[in-house]
């Protein structure tokens, strides 16, 4: 594989070194995923993690309330709702309106029914245009594709220039959420990608300092790009304008510097008009990461004078998606992780864990339509339905009823695990559950010692369940009076 | 709208107190400048960096404010248009003017079709906005019309920009000025009319 | 499994005790209710959740003695299974629909108004995952939906349908006993249910209630601390940890799921902490006046 062809060291330096760490989470540098089972083991055994994360979802959740205090929550809710339901229930409409103003702004526009065809129709415009190196901002639907994957197997380097999705690539691996890709981290592995990356010691401490680091990194990679590609936040169908939000302004640099400018979206980001587009910026940044508004909120409309742009609209299971009544909803999700940031078990296990690619409880409704069942059937299963996503989801999807509807086609398709198998059919025969229950009341007294709970610490079978909460001991039968 | 969102018939002066202080709540600053083009230049000059000469513009801009620019020079501050990104990376100081503002996010409606001209307001140290009062919306569904009209006609590129670039994606630390520029100033003066 | 099946109606079959379902008892209110409401004479059917009548059957008797109290007679039918809760939320479609239709059937034959139940979980599954699971059926879906106006949790037909006055189940003894709350996830979230139980706890009877300092999932979620013990364990001892921080002796929920976890939690970690039924406290201080009125 050629080096690019470059005469700036930093440049080097980031090439050489970005490389999959070794307990890489997998995914888009070609590392072999790692199972569903390995990946909840890990985390589960990481309480650094834990506590990142809790500390992440109450700061999160108070700052929240104080930026939604100035709105009017619901009512934008419902707003938002209906303009996305709107957008994606008439979708080829406004994916006509949209390309045509796209269009006759000068923007090449094309369509990828998957993702293999999206990667393949970005690859071609930077064999086309000699392109080396891409610089890239924020884009879920490229992780989804995996195009950093296919660009480096065709000799193509891609540096992510959003600081945590910079740092996570370094790594080797998949953002653990969508909008804080490296909230797994603590400053002091930041330190160490940073300074094996730059050959030079970097602060374990001062982040002020690392991410003075990364500026000088990630500036030469704008200079020097010959391809940016970035995300779409909205498409905006009336005017055929991309809407793109960051706080770095990365997104800015990458969509300008450049000679050749790609934008990646998928089809149900399409908003009908501004004022919808206004509405979802007031919900946004509130709803990610507790801000009135993110520092940049840029509207694309065509290329530069002199550049040359390209839209690549991806369906990828979008389609299929909206034909199931019960999960067109989930078409409607603006991507601001704030289903993520309320979860109980993501707290506990993370993103890499909670989701495959798209995490948190979105993550688990999209994911078998876009990554297959298989994808789904372990991170789904953490779900403990309490319908806290739902609760600050700003376009009101039923997060909880779909992972359930989810649930249920991974049962269908792959059945219940042996022991719930067993366990439901029994459960549903009340006579038999009867004579257990019965049978239960003698049996447990070597246990319950006839009082109403089962202590089980010092018996090994019963240990892993009984250790850290006792259970109820089967009450005697009941008679009814008042 | 909300209590946050003042009235459209709100008094300018209230308007510019709200857009202050919700940029001010993330790192920016904003003021408004009594007086005519001199006391603009003086303010402008007020914030330049210590040891800079140059202020760079967008070519839209020079056509706009020819006698602010001549009252810069005379305080030496020298405007010079960029004709390249090059041109501009990492220097001091960019000016630009804001096609409207915002009250309720304390934001800026930059315009800005060219790449040279928009590398003004995103590789320079400072950059200060200067932004005519009476273009100071009171919310977002103001701004609406104001960005269709923007791109009617053909390619168009907008942000809305609200303070300096920052990221607290280590840790959640706030760290400003993660990309450029770090210093963002707003200037609302009538002389922009 | 079909010879334990037939072999468990045997012996069903000889016990002295209720038969299939079609003879409900009722359990008549008070003539003289302990406290006057508009709820006196009223009728009302009982769904005690399988959990309950597994475990904590004083539970299901605390709502009885409560709304007896109040005049209200309560139906209850025997044979009543599961409302489908337990299997669907596994995803197992197939075990849930025969629950759901019989749950259905049972509560469609009680001439009551409403259908009062004391598990925050089970109503969300009734009065609304019903409509879901159904809602491709025109003819069972109206059959749910009729249902699912009478279905109600205990909470808030105490607060909305009886309209229990404000200072009426006050300690006889005038303190101001303190204690904690613990908002079960379908109580709030799916019910909505927050000031209700505030208004049960701290102005019906009296109570100091501390908040805890975080709304949070106990880490119950049925069958999930079971397939998932440590993460339930950890949620649990981040739950119990805030209601240490309020030094309350007593916490009080809606949802027997949640109780199990919380008071097994409790006692596995040699707290002190009471966990309780909002309905047993309650019916404690029904009990308290009707002996003082005797």
């Amino acid at each position: 594989m050629a080096l690019p062809a470059t005469s700036n060291p930093a440049h080097s330096r980031v090439h050489d070194t970005i490389h999959p760490a070794a307990d890489s989470a997998g995914g888009d540098h070609g590392e072999p995923e790692r199972s569903f089972e390995e990946r909840l083991a890990v985390a589960v055994s990481d309480a650094q993690l834990s506590r990142n994360l809790t500390n992440f979802q109450t700061g999160w959740r108070a700052s929240r309330e104080t930026a939604m205090e100035e709105i009017e929550f619901q009512t934008m809710r419902e707003r938002m709702k209906a303009a996305k339901t709107d957008a994606i229930d008439n979708i080829e409409h406004y994916l006509d309106q949209f390309i045509r103003q796209m269009e006759r702004a000068g923007t090449t526009v094309h369509l990828a029914p998957d993702a293999d065809a999206a990667c393949a129709i970005i690859a071609r415009i930077a064999e086309e245009k000699g392109v080396r190196l891409v610089a890239k901002s924020k884009s879920m639907v490229s992780e989804e594709i995996e195009l950093n994957h296919r660009l480096h197997e065709d000799g193509v380097e891609v540096v992510e220039t959003d600081l945590g999705e910079w740092i996570v690539q370094l790594r080797g691996e998949r953002p653990s959420h969508m909008v804080m890709p490296a909230i797994h981290l603590a400053r002091q592995q930041v330190g160490d990608i940073f300074t094996k990356t730059m050959g030079r010691e970097i602060s374990r401490e001062d982040v002020g300092e690392q991410v003075h680091a990364a500026r000088d990194v990630l500036r030469d990679v704008f200079f020097n790009a010959g391809m940016g590609i970035t995300g779409a936040n909205a498409l905006i169908a009336e005017a055929g304008t991309v809407m793109m939000v960051t706080n770095e302004g990365n997104g800015r640099l990458t969509s300008s510097l450049p000679p050749v400018h790609v934008i990646l979206a998928g089809i149900e980001k399409l908003v009908p008009t501004y004022e919808d587009a206004m509405t979802q910026v007031r919900l946004l940044a509130r709803s990610a990461t507790a801000q009135r508004q993110t520092v940049y909120t840029t509207f694309i409309h065509g290329p530069s004078p002199g550049h040359e742009q390209h839209i690549v609209l991806v369906d990828n299971g979008r389609r299929a998606m909206r034909d199931r009544d019960e999960f067109r909803e989930a078409l409607h999700c603006i991507r601001c992780a704030a289903c993520a940031n309320v979860c109980p078990p993501y707290r506990e296990v993370g993103g890499h864990v909670f989701g495959h690619i798209y995490t948190g409880a979105i993550g688990l409704v999209v994911t078998p339509f876009l990554h297959g069942i298989d994808a789904v059937a372990g991170p789904q299963s953490l779900c403990l339905s309490c319908n806290a996503c739902e609760m600050v989801c700003p376009v009101e999807i039923p997060l909880p009823r779909q992972i359930l509807d989810v649930r249920k086609m991974v049962v269908e398709q792959k059945g219940l695990k042996r022991e719930k198998a067993v366990a439901m059919s029994v459960y549903s025969h009340p006579e038999v559950m009867k004579l257990l229950l019965k049978i239960g009341r003698h049996a447990q007294r070597p246990l319950t010692h006839g009082g109403r709970l089962v202590r089980g610490k010092h018996i090994p079978i019963l240990n892993k369940q009984t250790r850290w909460r006792s259970l109820p001991a089967i009450a005697p039968a009941r008679k009814r009076q008042p | 709208m909300t209590s946050s969102t003042p009235a459209f018939d709100a008094s300018v002066s209230d308007r510019i107190a709200m857009f202050s202080q919700k940029l001010g709540s993330v790192g920016g600053v904003a003021v408004e400048v009594a007086g005519g083009t001199d006391a603009l230049a003086a303010a402008i000059v007020e914030r330049n960096p210590s040891g800079n000469t140059v202020v760079w513009i967008a070519h839209e801009t020079a056509g706009r404010i020819p006698a602010l620019l001549d009252a810069l020079k005379r305080r030496g501050l020298e405007a010079r248009i960029a004709a390249s990104p090059a041109d501009v990376r990492d220097q001091a100081l960019g000016l630009t003017i804001a096609r409207a503002t915002i009250a309720e996010t304390g934001s800026s409606l930059l315009v800005e079709p060219t790449v040279e001209g928009r590398s003004v307001s995103m590789v320079t140290e400072t950059l200060i906005v200067l932004a005519d009062p009476s273009e100071l919306v009171p919310s977002l569904m103001e701004a609406a019309p104001i960005l269709r009209e923007v791109s009617a006609n053909g390619a168009s590129y907008a942000t809305f920009v609200t303070g300096p670039s920052r990221t607290a994606d280590i840790e959640r630390t706030l760290a400003v000025g993660v990309q450029r520029p770090g210093v963002f100033h707003v200037l609302f003066s009538a002389a922009l009319r | 499994m079909q010879t334990i099946r037939t072999a468990a109606a045997a012996v069903t079959e000889k016990l002295p005790s209720h038969r299939a379902g079609d003879s409900p008892d009722i359990v008549p209110g008070a003539s003289q209710p302990l406290i006057a409401t508009a709820a006196a004479g009223m009728t009302v059917a009982l769904y005690p959740a399988c959990m309950t009548r597994m475990f904590y059957p004083e539970q299901a008797d605390a709502i009885v003695t409560v709304l007896n109290a109040l005049g209200v007679s309560v139906i209850e039918s025997e044979n009543q299974h599961c409302c489908g809760l337990i299997p669907h939320n596994s995803g197992d479609a197939k075990h849930a629909r025969p629950m759901i239709e019989r749950t259905i059937e049972q509560l469609e034959a009680i001439p009551a108004d409403y259908i009062v139940s004391g598990s925050a979980s089970c109503v969300a599954m009734m009065a609304q995952d019903y409509l879901h699971v159904l809602r491709d059926e025109p003819i069972w879906r109206a059959r749910a939906e009729r249902l699912s106006h009478r279905i109600i949790d205990f909470t808030s037909f105490l607060v909305n349908v009886v309209q229990l006055p404000a200072g009426s189940l006050t300690p006889l003894d005038g303190s101001i006993p303190v204690m904690t709350y613990h908002d079960s996830c379908q109580g709030l979230n799916a019910l909505g249910l927050k000031a209700e139980p505030r208004y049960l706890l701290q102005d019906v009877m009296g109570y100091e209630v501390r908040e805890l300092g975080e709304v949070l999932c106990c880490g119950f979620g049925g069958s999930f601390s079971v397939e998932y013990p440590l993460i339930a364990e950890r949620l649990m001892d981040r739950k119990l940890a805030n209601a240490d921080a309020t030094g309350a002796p007593l916490l009080a929920t809606d949802n027997q799921g949640c109780l199990m976890h919380l008071r097994g939690g409790a006692d596995a970690s040699g707290r002190s902490l009471q966990v309780k039924h909002i309905a047993e406290l309650l019916a404690d201080r029904v009990r308290e006046r009707q002996s003082e009125r005797t």
